[in-house]
């Protein structure tokens, strides 16, 4: 590793100058993917700028108006484990368990697996469908987009110079709404997904389905949703059919590549196949546990 | 089953330098620190093939802080760097030393090279194409024509096994299987990536310090790459973080030696995990296409086909006789081939060419079964290698220790009983292996206060040390606690052969018996002059020496090797040199279960049984340990490992996230059965139990899959991919 010079701000203005001051710089919160990089010089920054010292950065904590607010320096381990976000939140949730190891997510940090901006990022598919947006502070004050626009491509989001993520809110979802989400991958743990999907649902009393989500991970240079795949379920009750045709559009929806990993036609297939099933998971955990007893 | 009458062979003991391992104490290769040492590190070529029209090192000399830059040029005739052709990707082509490995690295980065990229063939299949690119510009190699009559491409080797008639055989056939089987690249993925340390003194002479399976050997190697004499050379080994055959080769020990002579100071050269994957010693992958044939009662009459073997620049080619395995087939037509392919020549990994021989073999078995309407175990006890058979290895059987070893695992996996679900399925494969032995050597000396040391040329891989300690305690009647174990060095110990072949245990094992007989017998003389009796009347038993019948007259083992030291014939010690030492094959045999997810075709291991005919356990929990290890590492051969290769003969994974490996999760409490039906050679009975688990186990699992969801997936690894190509391919079929 090359020799850096550090900062760990104590306030959002001094980590706002030293971004500013270093244009180099590259933001550091659990080190899970910068110290690798860094130590086999693929990535090799003057400055490092460490954000785990800021106010409330560790934030997780939920409110019923504003929903659940993720801290810059919140790890994996901690949305995993956190029930607010496996009970309202299960495709967020979920999507944290999926990262590295235990190790791994008690220092892998939400906020640093999107600014990441992998199309395989875990947590994506879920914090998209969930409509998340990011908070960011920067020389010109602070600005907020949603997760889904601010993943630019590979390694690439929407931060300027000066900028970096302080945090992000994801809304409080709606009475009888469920998500889920899983990844395929040739093993069982510290792996990168060959694809992802996200998807969540939100049913009327009588189980029409009234809102739909679904977002696929590593089948385009982004975490892409299936806007058509969605569309097909509004509306409509989520019959085995219904869901079927979702899940065949969302595979049409895709935009993969063939790589080390895969194939693309696999990975399609593995659209359809997974889009399918998390349909049914979100669809499941959409439904009061009391009605599901009864069916 | 232990043996009752023994107190400390046999015995579940843990591996002595096991607290020091996993507390971190333990000194490995990188540890060695030395005064003034250097860090080398080495410019690898990024072609698979390619000229070299030039090298540029001048950059890299001015910057401050790098000591030398070693091109071939400087190397005087030596081939130790690439001169005028890089013939794979990692392709040693210039070696720099510097006070620090960042500067290192930096000045690697500086050093231009202008390349004529070539052709490069990888896959032995298309390798050996008449029209293939040229592996190897003026490599030597065999004149084999195809059909018609043009000659074949960058065949290295070949060789061919013909007994009885084929033709006629498959004529008469009532069930005939035929396959092509693949299988890549196949990496150790050791912990512990080679690290060395090189100072040369003022005499003339080197040291080496390095993480080898075996010091005589790497000193071997080092005296001919370099062309000094090995009395020149002092290699001292270290405790290894894993070898599984790659660390019997050299890595960049030549680089650290020659490096230290020139600049005069101590030189280190660590390689990182992804020149591992680039320049290590890998398993070859290999082509086969393989037909069997049997009669309705399940006797295979006839085995014909051929191997390529992916050989890498050296075109080495691999084991033929394993496609008939441990069975008794009288037809064979085979035809094996080294290929040569732009990759590092592979190594040795832990039963080299076996897992991947029965991969074809053992899949082609259990088709044929499953043609006939015979259980897959029933095929195997039908044809396997019976008391009073010849081995291919040309040793008579003495026991039906394979046929044992397959009821044994069928017992175990309650095969035929247990209720299976949909898309769950069970699969058996079998493997054999004879270890080698010798040349290999023990020390042994007795302090004042009855503890025992051992001294020893064999490198410890696997509890090696632990197992001499056992026998040592054994036969001297001590607590294993009070004996200790050295490795010595190339200076302090005779010549000494590699840890590998399965045989340090059998073969240093028979040394520490051997020598500890020696001290026992030197013991009793001894304690005869004090007790005044004749050696012939003493016993020697919980450590005391006694006369027999009169347990009062006795005198401690610390004792004597006390009063020994002041002795007309000197200190207690014993020793004893092992040359060769006759051997027999053992067995192993997997069952695995399945659960096929049809929709993503991930496989799930619910359940392995690993049996094998292990003689006698030494350490049975050592052991249970080897099998486990090596039945993980056969498993995921078969499920995710194995290295890629792009169009330009580039590996696409040289890391440990891309080439796959299992975690925890996983894998299952893998089941062990030891077969113990003891061989009358090895030390207390056993035989070489290292290499033997890590061949069925991918068969196994490809027999398992067959059996959960009806398709044979005949390639390596058995990814999700494959087994839903395989699927797709069974529904249009």
């Amino acid at each position: 590793m090359q020799a850096f010079e550090y900062f760990q701000p104590k306030t959002v203005r001094e980590a706002v100058q030293a971004l500013h001051k270093h244009p180099k710089a590259m933001v550091l919160a659990g080190g899970t993917d910068l110290l690798v990089r860094m130590k086999d010089r693929v990535n090799r920054p003057p400055a490092v700028v460490d954000v785990k010292r800021l106010p409330r950065s560790d934030d997780l904590s939920y409110a019923g108006k504003t929903g659940l607010h993720i801290g810059a320096a919140v790890s994996m381990r901690q949305v995993e484990l956190s029930s607010v976000a496996q009970s309202r939140f299960g495709a967020i949730a979920q999507g944290a368990t999926f990262v590295g190891s235990i190790q791994i997510r008690n220092r892998a940090t939400v906020i640093g697996n999107v600014c990441n901006a992998a199309p395989s990022a875990d947590t994506a598919p879920g914090l998209i469908v969930h409509d998340a947006k990011v908070q960011i502070a920067g020389p010109k004050g602070r600005r907020t987009m949603t997760v889904e626009d601010f993943m630019k491509g590979p390694g690439k989001n929407d931060l300027k110079r000066g900028e970096f993520v302080l945090g992000i809110q994801v809304p409080a979802p709606k009475p009888r709404t469920g998500s889920a989400y899983v990844r395929h991958t040739p093993r069982e743990a510290m792996d990168i997904a060959v694809v992802g999907v996200g998807a969540s649902v939100t049913l009327s009393p009588k189980g029409i389905c009234t809102a739909a989500g679904i977002c696929l991970g590593a089948v385009a240079p982004v975490p892409l949703r299936a806007t058509k795949a969605e569309s097909i379920l509004v509306g409509q009750k989520l019959t085995p059919g219904k869901i079927a045709q979702a899940a065949l559009v969302a595979s049409d929806e895709a935009r993969p590549i063939t790589d080390v990993r895969a194939t693309a036609g696999f990975r399609r297939e593995m659209v359809r196949v997974l889009t399918e099933r998390m349909i049914k998971a979100a669809s499941r955990a959409a439904t009061p546990t009391r009605s599901r007893r009864a069916a | 089953m232990p043996n009752p009458s023994l107190n400390s062979v046999g015995k579940r003991v843990g591996r002595l330098n096991g607290p020091d391992i996993v507390t971190g104490r333990t000194l490995y290769a990188d540890d060695i620190q030395l005064q003034e040492m250097l860090h080398g590190r080495v410019l690898r070529s990024p072609h698979a093939h390619a000229l070299i029209r030039s090298i540029d090192t001048r950059k890299a000399r001015k910057l401050p802080g790098v000591v030398d830059v070693i091109t071939a040029e400087e190397t005087d005739g030596l081939s130790i760097l690439a001169r005028k052709e890089v013939r794979y990707q990692g392709d040693k082509v210039a070696v720099v030393v510097a006070e620090n490995p960042d500067i290192a690295l930096d000045a690697v980065e500086l050093i231009e090279v202008d390349y004529q990229v070539l052709g490069s063939a990888t896959d032995p299949f298309e390798g050996i194409a008449p029209n293939a690119p040229v592996a190897v510009r003026g490599a030597k190699n065999e004149d084999v024509r195809d059909e018609n009559g043009k000659r074949y491409r960058n065949v290295a080797a070949r060789d061919e096994i013909v007994q009885g008639d084929v033709d006629a055989a498959f004529a008469k056939a009532d069930a005939v299987v035929e396959n092509i089987y693949r299988a890549p690249y196949w990496h150790q993925t050791y912990m512990e990536p080679n690290s060395c340390t090189a100072q040369a003194q003022p005499g003339g002479r080197v040291t080496l310090w390095t993480s080898c399976q075996g010091s005589f050997n790497i000193r071997s190697a080092v005296a001919d790459a370099l062309k000094i004499g090995e009395g020149r050379l002092r290699v001292v080994p270290l405790e290894m973080g894993g070898g599984f055959g790659a660390k019997n080769r050299l890595f960049c020990e030549a680089h650290a030696v020659f490096a230290s002579i020139r600049t005069g100071r101590p030189v280190k050269i660590l390689i990182n995990r992804e020149e591992e994957f680039l320049d290590g010693h890998p398993a070859p992958g290999c082509w086969v296409r393989l037909k069997t044939a049997a009669r309705k009662d399940g006797s295979i009459t006839a085995v014909e086909g051929r191997i390529l073997w992916d050989g890498g620049i050296g075109g080495r080619n691999g084991n033929l006789a394993r496609l008939v395995g441990p069975y008794n087939v009288p037809n064979i037509r085979l035809e094996g081939f080294g290929v040569r392919t732009n990759k590092p020549t592979p190594g040795a990994y832990r039963a080299p060419g076996a897992p991947q021989t029965a991969m074809a073999r053992e899949s082609n078995i259990d088709a044929l079964a499953h043609k006939l309407g015979i259980d897959p175990i029933d095929i195997r006890l039908k044809n396997a290698v019976r008391k009073g058979d010849r081995t291919s290895g040309g040793v008579t059987l003495p026991h039906d220790w394979l046929a044992n070893t397959i009821k044994a695992a069928a017992k175990e996996a309650r095969w035929g009983k247990t209720g299976l679900k949909k898309n769950q399925g069970m699969g058996i494969a079998c493997g054999d292996w004879q270890n080698g032995s010798g040349p290999t050597n023990a020390f042994i000396a007795l302090s004042e206060d009855g503890s025992v040391q051992v001294l020893t040329g064999q490198v410890d891989i696997t509890g090696l040390h632990t197992v001499m300690a056992q026998i040592v305690a054994e036969v001297l009647t001590v607590p294993v606690g009070k004996v200790t174990v050295q490795l010595g060095d190339t200076d302090k110990v005779p010549y000494t052969s590699l840890s590998a072949g399965s045989k340090a245990a059998y073969s240093a094992g028979t040394a520490a018996r051997k020598a500890a007989e020696g001290a026992r017998e030197r013991l009793l003389q001894e304690a005869a002059d004090i007790l005044e009796a004749a050696p012939a009347d003493l016993e020697l038993k919980g450590g005391k020496v006694s006369v027999i019948g009169l347990p009062s007259r006795s005198v401690t083992v610390a004792d004597v090797a006390s009063s020994a030291m002041d002795s007309n014939d000197g200190p207690v010690t014993g020793q004893w040199i092992v040359g060769k030492i006759p051997t027999y094959p053992s067995y192993s045999v997997n069952i695995a279960t399945v659960e096929v997810d049809p929709g993503t075709g991930r496989v799930h291991l619910l359940d392995l049984v690993a049996a094998q005919d292990v003689g006698r356990a030494l350490n049975p929990m050592l052991v249970e340990g080897q099998i486990q290890g090596g039945a993980t590492q056969s498993i995921a051969y078969g499920m995710m490992e194995g290295m890629i290769y792009d169009e330009e003969g580039r590996v696409r994974n040289a890391n440990l996230l891309d080439y796959a490996i299992p975690t925890a999760p996983d894998m299952p409490d893998i089941r062990t059965v030891l077969v113990e039906e003891g061989c009358e050679h090895g030390p207390y009975g056993a035989k070489g139990v290292g290499e033997p688990p890590i061949i069925p186990g991918a068969a196994a699992v490809a027999n398992a899959i067959y059996d959960a969801v009806g398709v044979r997936v005949t390639e390596l690894p058995m990814t999700p991919e494959r087994v839903v190509a395989a699927l797709d391919q069974a529904r249009e079929d």
